[in-house]
């Protein structure tokens, strides 16, 4: 299918031209309770952003809809599409829709093999992360972790320290760990790195280590529900890192939420049941 | 949630399958060779408009369109529809009209839509614009209220940046309502690729097709395709009948 599929020779199809060159990328991992796709949507939103173009690549599950920034727009909602913010130096990523498994690892080359060609300097993958498989410090400490790729600046792990974040423990084994092992993660030179139910954010880490591109994926713990706090806990410690809004008297970023987020939860319940 | 003290497995919006895990997905993929297109008439060497016909409705329609221009491909189509199952297996593509074609979309799992959708690229390239008619369940119609005024059989519409606007027939489709498999694969493709296309999403609350039922779709015919099929053609059996005594049966 990848080679007869109009997408290894692009897989970036522009609406507008754009000079991506020295830009941090944004992209969500399509993970537990939708944080970084609502991250995303809440950020396109609030930067104004501009849709650039679209991704085109059959590994990603086709989805359509109309745009969920502009009510009333004809314009269409595909499944990956690329908007781009001047004044912030910045390109986000919002994927809509999940990335068939078989074809993930080309997907994730390709894509990566895209991010080296416009010129990026970092990339911020966006993703949750399964409350109920957390470990004992991730339960009693702040729902926030951030994963740095092994190639990535060592500064951008000293930004984060600074800021008061928590790395990403590793583990011993998972799931299922016990109680001696838990004790022996102290060492952080042992063990594997897990994000449960965190989407290809893993996967996409070590795919930049291995062309050299500096990535980090923000970690949000959360379970399914109502996931809008857990996007704005991400969006502020976004916020904090890369200063892309303005924020008022008590810290907090002036946000434009999308007209979309008024159905998340459904139709309202018919009257005539009263 | 538990109710009784079971374990209930984590749900997710988002994830059908555990895509954190490092596992190569084990899920079955469509044979390459399984989704085959096949023309009944003669193939053409370009084409004004491919339609696409999704849906049990839709797929009564378009064989109803075939009998009424006296097709000889309608006997076929007449036996796929009553063995449904094969439909997922070939793209046979027929002649409605002159430069009109149509297929039914094959039915087949998500993950193998975009594989439909490379087999159907080459017809793309010889077709001016493609028009997909997807006939869906009126409750899968996701609305502010949806138990209230809404008739039996509505339409909305989705088309790409390049379509014709003179054919925009419907309101455009509400959010929070999106279109997944082969229709939104193809939509996609149009919409990239820069090749006028369109969705006409016609929900109804009927499965049989009739005078009702096929009102969004009729809608469609003879805007769409002014004068090019018989008004006889799209002509459908009322859906309310006429009283007539049934006491001497």
């Amino acid at each position: 299918m990848t080679d007869t599929i109009e997408q290894t020779s692009q897989m970036f199809h522009p609406i507008k031209s754009f000079n991506f060159k020295g830009c941090t990328l944004i992209i969500p991992s399509v993970s537990v309770g939708n944080v970084g796709q609502l991250c995303t949507d809440l950020l396109i939103q609030s930067l104004g952003c501009q849709k650039a173009g679209y991704l085109w690549h059959p590994a990603i599950l086709p989805v359509v809809g109309v745009d969920p920034y502009r009510l009333s727009s004809p314009d269409l909602a595909l499944p990956a599409e690329v908007f781009y913010s001047k004044d912030h130096n910045l390109v986000i990523l919002q994927l809509r829709s999940s990335v068939v498994k078989k074809l993930r690892k080309p997907f994730l080359n390709d894509l990566v093999q895209w991010m080296q060609s416009i010129g990026v300097v970092q990339v911020a993958v966006l993703t949750g992360s399964s409350n109920e498989e957390r470990i004992d410090e991730q339960i009693t400490s702040e729902p926030f972790r951030y994963l740095v790729g092994t190639e990535s600046n060592p500064s951008l792990a000293e930004t984060f320290r600074s800021l008061g974040w928590i790395a990403l423990e590793k583990r011993l084994h998972f799931p299922a760990l016990s109680k001696l092992e838990s004790l022996e993660e102290g060492n952080q030179n042992i063990g594997q790195v897990v994000i449960p139910g965190g989407g290809f954010a893993k996967q996409l880490i070590t795919a930049c280590s291995e062309k050299k591109l500096n990535c980090v994926a923000l970690i949000k713990f959360c379970s399914e529900g109502d996931n809008i706090p857990d996007a704005l806990v991400m969006l502020n410690k976004l916020n904090g890192w890369l200063k892309l809004l303005d924020v008022d008297s008590i810290g907090s970023p002036k946000l434009i939420y999308p007209p979309s987020w008024n159905h998340l939860f459904g139709n309202p319940p018919p009257r005539q049941l009263y | 949630m538990p109710l009784f003290g079971e374990v209930v497995e984590p749900v997710s919006r988002a994830l059908y399958i555990d895509e954190s895990s490092d596992d190569e997905d084990t899920q079955e993929d469509l044979a390459t060779n399984a989704v085959k297109v096949e023309w009944k008439d003669e193939a053409p060497n370009s084409l004004n408009t491919l339609l696409l016909f999704n849906g049990k409705l839709s797929g009564d329609f378009m064989l109803k369109v075939l009998q009424g221009i006296n097709s000889k491909s309608a006997v076929l189509l007449k036996e796929r529809l009553l063995t449904r199952s094969k439909v997922s297996k070939e793209i046979q593509i027929y002649k409605l009209s002159n430069g009109v074609y149509g297929c039914l979309c094959p039915t087949v799992d998500i993950g193998n839509s975009n594989l439909v959708l490379n087999e159907l690229l080459p017809v793309f390239k010889l077709s001016s614009q493609v028009i997909i008619v997807s006939t869906v369940p009126a409750p899968f119609y996701k609305g502010n209220d949806p138990t209230l005024d809404l008739p039996s059989a509505f339409m909305r519409i989705l088309y790409t940046s390049t379509f014709d606007s003179k054919d925009v027939i419907a309101p455009l489709l509400e959010p929070p309502n999106m279109v997944t498999g082969v229709p939104a694969s193809i939509l996609n493709w149009c919409e990239v690729f820069k090749k006028p296309g369109c969705l006409y999403i016609c929900y109804s609350d009927s499965n049989h097709l009739d005078s009702i039922s096929a009102e969004p779709l009729v809608k469609i015919f003879s805007h769409v395709f002014q004068g090019l099929f018989d008004k006889k053609v799209l002509s459908f059996q009322s859906a309310i009948p006429a009283p007539s005594s049934n006491l001497y049966m």
